[in-house]
């Protein structure tokens, strides 16, 4: 197992430092001026925008600030915020445990929805009980998070009260704050990746319910519930585990809209208020923080295969 | 509809007389104290606040020597630090840590400040504090908005402990805005943490802030004015502007919020709430033109594309009724009003088609207008003129930029844009006067640009700027150098449990009047 991990991190080292580039290409090459923005915008005068550029070594050549910026990044240091001066990866690293709390949230609310779903689906194939759960999960696909987000806010917070319709409070501060506060943007990030792991476990459930060694588990006067957790399920969850964990790294892109819906202060709020304010720094840390955080999804994915199934490992 | 006049006008209100005294009475103990509040209020309630705490309004440090001071800071720094004048309901300058303020001349105001002045750690707040803190806020170049005002200080002279005259380096009367009734803020000289543990000698105390997410402010007994502060707290609780704010208020989650235009109907259709507007003469929807290039070179087209707009229409649509139409840059409650403007521009599709014709585009041309995309008001008034141009021959290209500033005003991508706001004071000559990049095309009128260097250098209230502003405007409507839309509206949704909330506008934003605000029985 610690070989497969080595393997996995030698292969991501170098995919880490071209992404970066890739990274900062995105952005530095994005039109725009910040020092206009920076130097006052149109009350801007010519000099004073030169002076912005200079201090932000916006005139050195491409490669040169791309130097700079990794060398930055080797220090932790992203940078500071074109406009409220705050180091980004302080700002990151005050909002990351929060987006992170949502992720596990809407985590929690795929796998607690989304495998039950998928196991009455994939155990009675063509069952009234299956096509239920495959209508749900249609919808569950269907619906836009956004669009359930309001929808959840209006009905839960605004008219029944039962929940507040923005703010966060940290799991450190009030566990009980944060299950009320989480609850409402749990639920519309994690549905749609519920309804994935619902459909894709179906479908292997199934497929492996018909397999010969579970026919011979039968045979032997298994129990349906040693059967089927032990023998079925494990393999069976292999497929979905790789669709959760593309999810997962989906829900943290996500995250940018629904922060924004419940003012939620995390990475996407930051990202959004970077990107409208054309802040560099801001979208470059967060990008990158958001490009190593679906590179370690990968990393978990490969990893948790190797675990479920032991040939993985060998090979 | 709260008594809606113009920030310049207020501070004209309070500067009038001019070069002579500035008139602010001193009041004995109450600076805009509050009208009558039904007797089921308390003088103890919570005034939950939804406010983005997320975005430019977030304390980097609650030190103001060493903060950004972005405009949206002031919600929080004003109850904090207070300001030597406040603006009362009624957006007239009342006494606040000063009695009296006069501008002798326009490089020379003289300050009385009250007696007895502490700060909540009860340090004693006396001229020398205040002299202190302006030198020490001067001292730091970063001190964002204030950054150039402070940098026009040049000495400070202390004739007693509530006296002091300030001098700057060069005429600038608009300047003394900022410091009399702006975020200028005075911090106790004993305090050791001033980043993490503001004291100043405001209405409230800094009582717990987690970033990004609630700001509580307790009453500071010791404050000059504390028997007339109702509030025993406010509670920030940060909230992004939109739809958000009015879920947040809608649930009860606070019980007051701003909102945007969009969002008045929704307020409106609360029976449980109130909606409370107000007009700035700062948020003005305009439309800056290429003046130096064809076909907007020419004041007949400039003339025609003004006659083709429907400034009512476009309140009604957009502003749901709740902004006020422009004829120029100050707004109806200003006095610099142009009283003789109204009439011109109305709207006027056949007068609009007659001086595109004599122009020598009877068949219309193209245009192209930049936009602003995160501007959703900008972009709905921006679809009505293209209807409405339309209809005179001008086809208009909308073209979204999140590039805006350099793909307008460096770029010349298009030859137009609908802007949502503009300067204060003489700062909204930027636009219309070279030097600066917001001056689109680089056009320069002479006579514009000789009336804007005259206003600089005196008081922003007098006679002879009042006289100034007008031939200004007459010049700006007779040549069509720019089309005035309409006033912005600043709505908030208020709960009913709130009494005697008015809006006040504390430079450039605004905030409930925590001088006369009271809550009733939670």
């Amino acid at each position: 197992m610690i070989r497969l991990v080595l393997r996995r991190l030698l292969v991501l080292l170098p995919m880490l430092f071209v992404v970066s580039f890739g990274v900062f290409l995105l952005v530095a090459l994005v039109p725009g001026d910040p020092a206009v923005t920076l130097a006052g915008g149109a009350s801007a005068t010519p000099e004073t925008i030169a002076n912005v550029r200079a201090q932000l070594r916006l005139d050195d050549p491409l490669l040169a600030q791309y130097w700079h910026w990794l060398a930055g990044i080797a220090r932790l240091d992203l940078g500071r915020s074109l406009f409220s001066g705050i180091p980004v990866a302080h700002e990151i690293a005050a909002r990351l445990p929060v987006t992170l709390s949502l992720v596990i949230a809407a985590t929690l609310v795929a796998v607690v929805i989304g495998v039950p779903l998928g196991a009455v689906s994939g155990l009675r194939p063509g069952s009234t009980a299956d096509a239920s759960a495959r209508v749900t999960s249609s919808l569950g696909l269907a619906v836009p998070n956004f669009w359930l987000a309001v929808i959840l806010v209006s009905l839960l917070a605004v008219r029944f009260q039962v929940f507040p319709p923005t703010g966060f409070t940290p799991i450190s501060s009030s566990f009980t704050g944060w299950v009320q506060t989480v609850t409402l943007p749990a639920v519309a990030l994690g549905l749609a990746p519920a309804a994935g792991v619902a459909r894709q476990l179906r479908r292997s459930l199934a497929e492996v319910l018909e397999s010969h060694y579970v026919r011979t588990a039968w045979a032997k006067g298994a129990g349906t519930t040693r059967v089927v957790v032990r023998h079925a399920l494990k393999n069976a969850a292999i497929p979905a585990v790789t669709v959760l964990g593309v999810q997962i790294g989906f829900m943290l892109g996500g995250a940018v809209i629904i922060e924004q819906i419940f003012s939620i202060p995390g990475l996407g709020t930051y990202m959004l208020q970077g990107i409208t304010g054309h802040d560099l720094p801001v979208v470059q840390g967060v990008t990158l923080v958001f490009v190593v955080f679906q590179m370690a999804m990968s990393l978990l994915v490969d990893l948790s295969y190797g675990y479920l199934n032991p040939k993985v490992r060998v090979a | 509809m709260m008594g809606r006049r113009s920030r310049r006008g207020v501070l004209g209100g309070a500067v009038a007389a001019a070069v002579s005294l500035l008139a602010v009475v001193a009041c004995g103990g109450s600076g805009g104290g509050p009208a009558g509040a039904p007797g089921a209020n308390t003088d103890n309630g919570v005034l939950r606040m939804a406010f983005d705490l997320s975005g430019t309004a977030t304390p980097v440090t609650f030190d103001p020597a060493g903060g950004t001071a972005a405009g949206a800071q002031v919600a929080w720094q004003l109850p904090i630090y207070d300001s030597l004048l406040h603006y009362d309901t009624s957006g007239a300058l009342v006494p606040g840590l000063a009695t009296s303020a006069t501008i002798s001349d326009p490089s020379t105001v003289t300050v009385t400040l009250r007696s007895g002045l502490v700060f909540s750690d009860g340090t004693t707040l006396d001229a020398n504090a205040v002299k202190a803190s302006i030198l020490r806020n001067k001292a730091e170049p970063q001190h964002g908005q204030l950054s150039a005002v402070l940098q026009n200080v040049s000495t400070i002279d202390v004739a007693s402990p509530t006296s002091l005259t300030i001098h700057l380096s060069k005429p600038n009367a608009g300047a003394f805005y900022a410091l009399l009734a702006g975020p200028e803020t005075f911090v106790s000289p004993a305090s050791a943490d001033l980043a993490r543990s503001p004291v100043g000698a405001g209405p409230f105390m800094l009582a717990q802030y987690v970033p990004q997410q609630r700001m509580v402010l307790k009453k500071n007994p010791r404050y000059w004015g504390a028997k007339d502060i109702h509030l025993a707290e406010i509670d920030i609780v940060s909230v992004s502007a939109g739809p958000q704010q009015v879920n947040a208020i809608k649930s009860g989650q606070v019980n007051f919020s701003l909102v945007q235009p969009a969002d008045i109907p929704a307020i409106r259709s609360d029976s449980s709430l109130r909606l409370v507007t107000h007009t700035t003469d700062t948020s003005l929807l305009w439309m800056p033109l290429c003046k130096s290039e064809p076909p907007l070179d020419k004041p007949l087209v400039r003339q025609a594309l003004s006659y083709a707009v429907d400034r009512d229409a476009i309140n009604q649509a957009v502003l749901q009724g709740a902004g006020e139409p422009a004829v120029s840059f100050w707004p109806k409650d200003s006095v610099f009003y142009p009283k003789s403007l109204p009439a011109k521009y109305a709207f006027d599709v056949a007068k609009a088609k007659q001086l595109l014709a004599q122009a020598g585009y009877p068949s219309g041309f193209d245009l192209t207008l930049v936009l602003l995309p995160s501007s959703p008001v900008a972009s709905q008034t921006a679809q009505i003129i293209q209807s409405a141009w339309k209809a005179i021959g001008v086809n208009v290209t909308i073209k979204q930029s999140s590039n805006f500033v350099s793909d307008l005003y460096i770029n010349h991508l298009g030859q137009t844009s609908i802007v949502p706001a503009i300067g204060t004071g003489v700062d909204k000559f930027k636009t219309l006067t070279p030097g600066n990049v917001g001056d689109l095309c680089g056009y320069e009128n002479p006579e514009l640009t000789k009336i804007s260097t005259q206003l600089q250098g005196i008081a922003p209230n007098s006679p002879a700027a009042a006289s100034l502003w007008a031939d200004a405007q007459s010049i700006i409507s007779r040549d069509a150098l720019a089309i005035w839309l309409d006033f912005l509206p600043t709505a908030a949704a208020v709960s009913p449990s709130l009494a005697d909330l008015n809006l006040v506008t504390s430079y450039l934003v605004p905030v409930p009047d925590y001088h006369t605000v009271r809550v009733g029985r939670q």
